[in-house]
């Protein structure tokens, strides 16, 4: 039929249009990759004796990363200071740092600071009355509603 | 008593953002058994907690350093036991 006939001969264009256009966008990613002469293969040949595009860029991609060559170690590699100290420099490192953290000020608690127990009382109690001024009666009832066990606070 | 309302005072200070009722409760479990460390280190806690939650809407410089210091001074307590 001449429909039939007039379709098929469509699509036979339309194919090969875009068969044209797919290998024009090869050509320029080629181009813009600096592969030209893959390029000019691929467009010589088509079909079956053609250079398949896509079977034969990535070994070609491959080939050409750059090898990974291991950097040069300078002075062993390790932390160790046998190579680059010697016994008595190392002893004169730890008292300068000895030296240093002796010059500090003591952190530690004194016995002498610290409160009795009547003070810490004192303290507890006047820090009770401020916050049971402060708090309201419904964070109470939040408490009691958020723990899982019952506490009884008249005991 | 008081050494089951430990983990309730802790557990309080921990996860319960309600600062005057946490620095309440853990000062009366603490007079509660003075002798205890466990208590006095939650007092501890409680206050610098609390004190750091009750601090943050404040301008002044002060802030927390009145509950560190009195939270510092807590944790120096030396119990009548040792």
């Amino acid at each position: 039929m001449p429909t039939t006939e007039a379709a098929s001969q469509k699509i036979e264009a339309d194919s090969k249009a875009a068969e044209k256009e797919g290998l024009r966008q090869f050509e320029a990613l080629t181009k813009e990759l600096g592969l030209e002469n893959m390029a000019a293969q691929a467009g010589t040949g088509s079909g079956a004796d053609g250079l398949n595009p896509a079977s034969n860029l990535f070994p070609m991609l491959m080939s050409q990363e750059p090898e990974y060559k291991e950097a040069p170690v300078i002075g062993g590699g390790s932390l160790s200071d046998v190579e680059f100290r010697t016994p008595e420099e190392k002893a004169r490192a730890l008292r300068a740092v000895n030296a240093e953290l002796e010059s500090l000020p003591v952190k530690l608690p004194k016995k002498e600071d610290a409160p009795d127990q009547t003070a810490i009382l004192k303290l507890a109690a006047s820090y009770n009355a401020s916050s049971r001024k402060n708090f309201r009666p419904d964070e109470l009832s939040a408490y009691t509603g958020a723990v899982t066990f019952n506490p009884s606070f008249d005991s | 008593m008081a050494r089951d309302y430990s983990f309730s005072v802790s557990s309080a200070t921990n996860h319960f953002n309600r600062p005057n009722f946490v620095i309440a409760y853990a000062t009366a479990v603490f007079a509660l058994d003075p002798k205890a460390p466990a208590n006095a280190n939650n007092m501890a806690a409680a206050i610098y907690t609390a004190g750091k939650s009750l601090s943050q809407g404040k301008t002044n410089s002060t802030g927390i350093n009145s509950y560190q210091k009195d939270a510092e001074a807590i944790y120096l307590y030396p119990f009548p036991s040792q």
